[in-house]
């Protein structure tokens, strides 16, 4: 009966101590989620705008700079998210050498050609594609898709 | 004792059939992942050396471009940690279930 109660007692402490540890990422965001994918959207369009004065996108620029910082912050937010948060660090850096380098060119030259318009948009979609996959997977196994696969362009 | 046994063994079993429930193929697909991204690397970089010789981009142009695949790659690494520890994650939750379940079934 004793040793019954000690078996017990034994199953119980490895219940305790395995539940006791912390979580080893956090949780699936639908927020982070739909600001990483909206964001996409949003910068591929004004980056593709980059033919154009950077003088005349200002206002749509200092925008998506603005939701890049809040989607940032958000995902800063998130316990446990180091990963995540340190995607989105690189990503709007703006001393980095994604989005920030893109802008800095823009600004410094006027208008970008088409062509380094093209690879930087296959770049910055990419990296939105990590996010979104890292995001996914957080919820279920996800197949991350990226610009380079066959089905997403 | 028996009962402890009984626990043990099928705590053994249940978490061997857990883990090749969790991680199988994961290992494969890490590695699909990051054949992938340097299979593309190369495109690009292939690419890139071609619009520089054609003088479609220049020289700065070509260095910053190098510049965001490096930070691309960094990205994909994060993403990489992050997929591990989610299998983990779910892994140490099953197994969790796991114990429970079994402490039910044998003890009770």
């Amino acid at each position: 009966m004793i040793k019954n109660y000690r078996m017990k007692l034994y199953a119980l402490f490895m219940l305790l101590a395995l539940a006791g540890c912390s979580t080893l990422i956090g949780p699936h965001s639908p927020t982070a989620y739909e600001n990483a994918t909206s964001l996409k959207a949003e910068v591929l369009v004004t980056l593709g705008k980059a033919n154009t004065p950077y003088s005349d996108n200002e206002a749509e620029i200092e925008a998506i700079k603005l939701k890049a910082e809040q989607a940032y912050e958000y995902v800063k937010g998130v316990p446990k998210n180091q990963l995540s948060t340190k995607q989105w660090e690189i990503l709007k850096d703006p001393d980095g050498d994604l989005l920030g380098n893109f802008l800095k060119r823009w600004k410094e030259r006027s208008t970008l050609s088409d062509t380094i318009i093209e690879e930087y948009k296959k770049l910055a979609s990419d990296a939105f594609d990590e996010i979104i996959c890292l995001e996914a997977n957080k919820k279920e196994p996800t197949e991350c898709m990226t610009d380079g696969d066959s089905n997403n362009g | 004792m028996a009962n402890f046994d009984d626990f043990i063994d099928a705590l053994k079993e249940g978490a061997k059939k857990l883990a090749g429930e969790t991680f199988d193929g994961f290992e494969d697909q890490a590695k699909k992942d990051a054949e992938d991204f340097i299979e593309k690397s190369k495109e690009d970089l292939k690419r890139w050396t071609k619009l520089l010789a054609q003088g479609d981009i220049n020289e700065q142009d070509f260095s910053d471009l190098v510049l965001a695949k490096k930070a691309l790659a960094e990205m994909f690494a994060l993403r990489q940690a992050g997929l591990t520890l989610i299998k983990l994650e779910r892994f140490r939750k099953g197994f969790i279930n796991l114990v429970v379940d079994t402490a039910f079934d044998v003890f009770l």
